[in-house]
């Protein structure tokens, strides 16, 4: 059996967010703007249960708007993953997918717990206190006592050796629904760009690995054309190319077809098969569940913060044993 | 034809020529009045003035009203119209095209009588004599005229000292044009001077004197600029009935002995 | 001997016509420096708006607001008489660039802090994710597509800097404004003076504006705004 490549312990997530008119765009995950919705209406509901209570006793409690509400969107999952292994990460919207997948590369820092990548934590050993200082009600006990845990963390860091997430995030490749493809160079500039900076890489070198990478997803025609020109199943595959470049020892995938026209999803599914094929240790959170049944080792289902269920595809797909994987399943199923 | 985005450009090209060419017309319409029986209508004497000009013109520190020599004999054509009085600080610059277009009745600014501004506008017979003067601060060595070359100076926009200072010094090359600095109202000026941004300022006497005696000993008076200037109050040139009138109220301040009650007020 | 156009004297300027020349380079000169200072503080503060710590973050905002918030005819008067007053001496030429430029600045801020904040969060998670640094990121994701994206509202604030430039002949700073202030005082013919003074600052707007088409032309993403 291959060594575990990343490992998660009771990785937690807590939002804490004023409550306020909710905004037309969100800027989070699903999981974050359900939660949001549904922690406002406990809070609401809660307040307006004790001024009853109050109101039946004769007494008079007036009912105010909470101010902060808390959000917890991952309960403590612990997962291991090994080296070569595919898996695809399913479960209703919102239920902590994209969430989880974010906090393995720490574009999402999480609440508590620890991910271990190759053996080294890549968490801040801190991160706890850190947050737990920072959702402090009062503004300014917040500020001090994030001080003084950066203080403590500086110096953790300077005696014990530091881990810079940059540099292990350059081990990771990630690619994005939204493809997230940098709009103003081109595609071969694109890859280009971080082999360059993060790398190191000087220029006809960079140029010859972005070139090969191009040629991986199939699009060498396309090296100088500018993202917007090409068509969304394209711009994926750059992305892809681009995550590939740096030679990375695990990739990650929110989402990668969700945003394509049905047309377009083929030539992207290819790519990351042909991927998995090649021995790439790979992430995915999907919708596709017949491609996550033809490439993946291993299913998680993740539901309302949590693991519900952990298998290869047939056990998990012919015969669940949690009865919201088969709830779940079953309504994938009506339509 | 006069269809689509050609068709609107067209119609509002012609829309705004009509426009101009009504809009010139506006002022024929005004001629048949004269301009007492304006003022009369209007119960009001408009004229304009450029504050900062002591003790002709400025503004009284508790009241924020505007007095002086000026405002006073302004005052008396009012009286004897039988009218209010308005006044409006303009900068000086402003003050003839504003009498030539109508907006002031007349300007009272200690104007000088040119033969420049007689192109322009009325004058009424003069009413005050003065001379120039030359600025500077106490421990300035400047002494005369001469004395001037390559420094820097400050004027008031438009006046006869600033037409001095250009014929008799940027013209004759002794001050470069870049160092004379001009300002619409007589006060910028002399804070030119308090804030040694310039060495002198050149003004007519009169006000330099009553400038020098209330900026509490900073500054002297070194050399009178003898020019012989007379201040007239300027009106249109349409307004013939008005200038002979103010002639007439001029003469009686100077027989009643009200003219010289006047000059006593403002220069003990 | 009098000049006419359209039936007007236009006397006033021909005889004159020299005097505009120095006074066109002077309002070149304010505009092009107070633009330049602008854009170079617009951008420091800009970013420092853009900041998520709060002790970079709070005197930009400061900063900002107090610019914004005052006149400009009087912080021209606060650099030239002000400073005088509290002992540093300073030329009409410089105080106006120095007060336009500041002013400028506030607004450019403001710009080039908007243009960053609507850069799609995306690119900069992209950008993270493959290891890119904050600084990083700024200089070769956002700052790239923020600066382009500004150019239209960069260029409108080129074009009320040069306008602003006029109210330096508050200061006697001998440029257009006060030229044409001059000659009004000379032959009280108002109406030619400041008209042609407007021509003179129509055909140094438009000139400005077009320059920067070009060059928002020149620099555009190609694909961008066509998305149906």
């Amino acid at each position: 059996m291959s060594e575990i490549l990343i490992e998660t312990r009771d990785l937690r997530k807590t939002y804490k967010t004023k409550i306020k008119k909710p905004r037309r765009k969100w800027r989070g995950t699903q999981a974050e703007k359900q939660a949001y919705h549904q922690a406002v209406a406990a809070k609401m509901q809660k307040e307006r249960a004790s001024a009853e209570v109050a109101a039946a006793a004769g007494k008079a409690k007036s009912i105010r708007k909470p101010k902060y509400t808390y959000i917890e969107v991952l309960k403590g999952i612990s997962v291991q993953i090994r080296k070569g292994e595919v898996v695809c990460i399913i479960g209703p919207s919102g239920g902590g997918k994209s969430t989880f997948l974010r906090c393995l590369n720490q574009l999402t820092e999480p609440t508590s717990g620890e991910v271990y990548f190759e053996g080294r934590l890549i968490t801040d050993p801190f991160k706890e206190v850190m947050e737990k200082a920072r959702l402090e009600n009062n503004p300014f006990k917040a500020f001090f006592a994030t001080q003084k845990v950066k203080g403590r963390n500086m110096r953790t860091r300077r005696d014990h050796g530091s881990v810079d997430i940059n540099q292990v995030r350059s081990q990771m490749g990630m690619v994005f629904q939204s493809f997230n493809l940098f709009i103003h160079l081109p595609a071969k500039r694109n890859i280009m760009l971080a082999l360059k900076e993060v790398k190191g890489m000087s220029e006809p070198e960079a140029e010859k690995r972005a070139t090969e990478a191009l040629k991986q997803v199939g699009l060498s025609d396309k090296a100088d054309a500018y993202p917007l020109e090409l068509s969304g199943g394209q711009q994926q595959r750059v992305a892809i190319a681009r995550a590939l470049a740096m030679e990375p020892k695990l990739m990650l995938f929110d989402e990668p077809t969700s945003a394509l026209d049905p047309e377009l999803i083929g030539e992207v599914l290819n790519v990351i098969k042909l991927l998995a094929d090649s021995g790439m240790t790979m992430i995915i959170v999907t919708h596709e569940m017949n491609f996550a049944k033809g490439v993946a080792d291993r299913i998680l289902f993740i539901d309302q913060g949590v693991v519900a269920e952990d298998g290869p595809p047939d056990q998990l797909f012919n015969n669940p044993k949690n009865e919201r994987t088969r709830q779940f399943l079953r309504r994938l199923s009506a339509d | 034809m006069l269809t689509g985005k050609a068709g609107a450009v067209k119609i509002l090209g012609v829309v705004l020529v009509v426009a101009l060419i009504s809009t010139s017309f506006i002022g024929c319409l005004g001629a048949e009045k004269s301009a007492i029986d304006k003022i009369n209508d209007r119960k009001k004497l408009i004229i304009g003035t450029s504050s900062g000009f002591p003790p002709f013109e400025m503004i009284n520190g508790t009241t924020n009203n505007m007095e002086g020599f000026d405002i006073d004999i302004a005052q008396a054509v009012a009286d004897s119209l039988g009218v209010s009085l308005e006044v409006r600080d303009l900068d000086f610059s402003f003050l003839i095209g504003s009498v030539k277009i109508g907006l002031i009745d007349m300007a009272v600014a200690g104007m000088t009588i040119t033969s420049d501004r007689e192109k322009s506008v009325s004058f009424s017979n003069p009413y005050f004599k003065a001379d120039q003067a030359i600025i500077v601060l106490n421990g300035s060595t400047i002494q005369t005229p001469a004395d001037l070359q390559g420094k820097k100076i400050a004027v008031n926009l438009g006046t006869t000292g600033d037409i001095w200072v250009t014929s008799n010094l940027v013209d004759t090359g002794l001050v470069a044009a870049a160092d004379v600095h001009r300002f619409g109202f007589a006060s910028a000026a002399f804070l030119e001077l308090t804030t040694h941004h310039v060495d002198a300022v050149v003004i007519d006497k009169p006000v330099a004197d009553a400038y020098v005696a209330s900026a509490g000993g900073v500054a002297k008076v070194v050399y009178t600029i003898v020019t012989n200037e007379y201040y007239g109050i300027a009106m249109r040139q349409s307004a013939t009935d008005l200038v002979s009138y103010v002639n007439v109220v001029l003469q009686d301040l100077k027989d009643s002995g009200q003219y010289d009650i006047i000059v006593q007020k403002w220069f003990p | 001997m009098a000049d006419y156009l359209f039936g007007m004297d236009i006397s006033p300027i021909t005889q004159n016509i020299h005097l505009f020349y120095s006074a066109i380079l002077l309002t070149v000169l304010i505009s092009l420096v107070a633009i330049v200072l602008g854009f170079a503080l617009g951008m420091l503060v800009g970013l420092a708006r853009s900041s998520r710590s709060r002790l970079i973050r709070y005197p930009a905002t400061a900063y900002v607001d107090v610019i914004r918030g005052t006149p400009l005819l009087v912080q021209l008067f606060l650099w030239y008489f002000g400073l005088s007053v509290i002992g540093i001496n300073i030329d009409p030429l410089p105080a106006a660039m120095l007060a336009v430029g500041f002013h400028s600045s506030a607004y450019q801020a403001e710009i080039v802090r908007g243009g960053i904040q609507s850069i799609p969060k995306g690119q900069t998670e992209a950008a993270r994710a493959v290891g890119m640094t904050h600084l990083q990121s700024m200089r070769f994701v956002i700052l790239p597509q923020a600066l382009r994206l500004i150019l239209p509202p960069l260029s409108n604030e080129f074009v009320i800097v040069i306008k602003d430039s006029s109210l330096a002949y508050a200061i006697s700073v001998a440029e257009i404004t006060l030229v044409s202030y001059q000659l009004n005082a000379r032959y009280y013919e108002p109406f030619t003076v400041f008209l042609f003074a407007a021509l003179l600052y129509l055909i140094l707007t438009y000139v400005t504006s077009t320059l920067m088409r070009t060059l928002e032309r020149r620099v555009r993403i190609p694909g961008y705004g066509e998305q149906e």
